[in-house]
């Protein structure tokens, strides 16, 4: 397919994602779950260095982090690293059975004057919890090693050369281009565990498959709505520079700002590429 | 319809649980962090800006400090707001306020005896701006009996005898920096493992500084490298002997000879990455 085609095909994707969107606003579901559960987590976070959370939280951040975190406001400059820790915590257990049953759910809506059933999604998921899963598990150790590796490297190797910032910088765009990259790879595994029923290899196999054919198209509906993810994570770089000009406080505005920012952009990736991968699978049937 | 509303008050009173667990148990400790934090912030910013400073900004910081110490008397930081508050109304000249709320850390915490001995000083200092001397002497004698084993106590003799000349008493200094040089150096032989003999040090060099008596402090700090080699004095006393024969006489074939000797004598020693920048710096061609 060509440039012009591949950016015609992602313009009608959002424009069904959007109007089914607008028919079916229980899509949003499983995302909103989701986003609650985060909010949840940073609650709790929030209160760790009181009573009665305390008694839970302060021996391990003593002997993690060190006891000036249970104090204000160097707690403020934990919470972040505390929430990613929730965050994958959340995503591992509830967030991939309400991606799968996003999957389920936009299928149905895709099948023409079927109800949408959210409970039968949500246990059709459930059953295929150990799938998903591991698909999730995959793609997060890599993410961990292309994020995390050379960034480690260079500070064990590279410590004292002065080249360093630069260097993190290019890491950190080229890093960037890796996830997106990396989730387009895996996108399609989830609506092929849930909705062609597949297992774990062959919907990895499914995804890249999709992936390479529609490599364009599958870029760019994941590459839009994460640039605001992007804006996010640049934001939480800066966390401290933004604490001293302001308040502590101002972490707990960011984090909850991330979390409603994930909710918009999980939903329009999952849900378009959702999308994609349905047209994809009835122009194969077409086909047959 | 009865199921439902069941249904209905059964979560307001579970989200009510959850925030009354998550939030109704604090101590207070964590708010009172979280005031103190945000007055010092304030304080900090005050004093900054101390040429443009107007009352009502004192006021405001005097405010922020004043709630800690009502809301958390308990905690442990607040005799350090009350202080503040102390601060404040002295940095404006307001002695007798001043004076007023460093009483009050005497009064409402006699057992933290380190911020009793600084608010007693500092009353001292108020009374010698106001030039009552009598009564500046009579705290420090005070604080020096009552908390005699504090900083500020260790300070009250050498402040008593600047205080003298300062006023350009020549006796009454005198007399006061022998005092307070004969209990420097008794506190030295007593306890000269101590971090008290080191302040003590640093003190007795102040008495023979402030009266330019530099080759006795130079012979004092001799006799402390001879007769305790083995505790913190030995090294410290080598520095400072550099730093007088470098700066005060200007010798620095002395000095680098009372830098090297601590260098060999005392390799791991903090004092050594100082001493080896001094040797740079009197090696570096003028």
């Amino acid at each position: 397919m060509k440039i012009k085609e591949n950016l015609a095909l992602s313009k009608s994707i959002w424009s069904v994602t959007f109007k089914m969107l607008a028919k079916y606003p229980c899509l949003l579901l499983p995302f909103l779950i989701t986003a609650v559960f985060e909010g949840f987590a940073l609650t709790i976070l929030f209160y760790y260095p009181r009573p009665p959370l305390s008694l839970i939280f302060a021996p391990p951040v003593k002997a993690f982090f060190g006891g000036h975190f249970l104090h204000y406001p160097d707690n403020f400059l934990l919470l972040p690293q505390l929430f990613y820790y929730a965050q994958v915590l959340v995503t591992m257990t509830v967030g991939v059975v309400m991606f799968g049953m996003a999957m389920g759910m936009t299928y149905q809506a895709n099948t023409m004057g079927e109800k949408i059933k959210i409970l039968g999604n949500l246990n059709r998921s459930l059953r295929r919890y150990i799938t998903l899963a591991g698909v999730w598990l995959i793609t997060f150790i890599l993410l961990l090693v292309i994020l995390r590796g050379p960034r480690f490297l260079i500070v064990k190797f590279l410590a004292s050369r002065n080249f360093n910032i630069i260097v993190f910088n290019i890491i950190l765009y080229i890093g960037i281009a890796l996830v997106f990259l990396i989730e387009a790879l895996f996108i399609y595994s989830y609506p092929a565990i849930i909705i062609e029923r597949r297992g774990f290899l062959d919907s990895i196999k499914r995804s890249f498959n999709i992936s390479r054919n529609l490599f364009l198209t599958t870029i760019v509906l994941i590459i839009v709505p994460r640039i605001l993810d992007v804006i996010v994570i640049l934001i939480k770089q800066n966390l401290v520079r933004l604490m001293n000009l302001t308040l502590p406080e101002i972490t707990l505005a960011v984090l909850a700002v991330g979390i409603a920012v994930t909710f918009i952009t999980d939903s329009l990736v999952f849900l378009a590429t959702a999308n994609l991968f349905i047209f994809t699978m009835e122009t194969e049937k077409g086909a047959k | 319809m009865k199921n439902l509303k069941l249904r209905y008050y059964i979560l307001i009173f579970i989200l009510v649980s959850i925030l009354t667990f998550l939030t109704g148990c604090d101590t207070g400790i964590y708010s009172a962090e979280k005031r103190y934090w945000h007055a010092s912030r304030k304080f900090n910013m005050l004093m900054q800006n101390l040429k443009n400073a107007k009352s009502q900004d004192y006021q405001t910081v005097i405010d922020a400090f004043r709630e800690i110490p009502i809301r958390y008397p308990s905690w442990a930081n607040s005799p350090k707001a009350q202080f503040n508050i102390g601060q404040l109304y002295a940095i404006q000249n307001n002695f007798p306020k001043a004076r007023a709320e460093f009483e009050v850390i005497l009064k409402e915490y006699p057992s933290n005896i380190d911020i009793c001995a600084t608010a007693l000083f500092s009353i001292a200092a108020i009374y010698e701006k106001e030039e009552k001397q009598e009564k500046a002497i009579d705290t420090l004698n005070k604080l020096m009996s009552n908390y005699p084993n504090t900083y500020s106590a260790l300070q009250a003799p050498l402040y008593i005898a600047q205080h003298y000349k300062n006023k350009a008493q020549a006796q009454e200094a005198s007399v006061a920096y022998a005092a307070a040089l004969k209990k420097y150096q008794k506190i030295i032989k007593d306890n000269p493992k101590t971090l008290g003999a080191v302040l003590a040090e640093d003190l007795a060099i102040a008495c023979y500084a402030d009266q330019g008596e530099w080759y006795e402090a130079i012979d004092y700090l001799d006799s402390l490298v001879r007769d305790y080699p083995d505790v913190p004095l030995a090294p410290k006393a080598l520095f400072t002997i550099g730093l007088i024969y470098q700066d005060q006489l200007k010798q620095p074939q002395n000095a680098l000879e009372s830098y090297r000797k601590l260098i060999n004598k005392y390799p791991q020693n903090p004092l050594v990455k100082p001493a080896e920048k001094q040797i740079e710096l009197i090696n570096k061609p003028k």
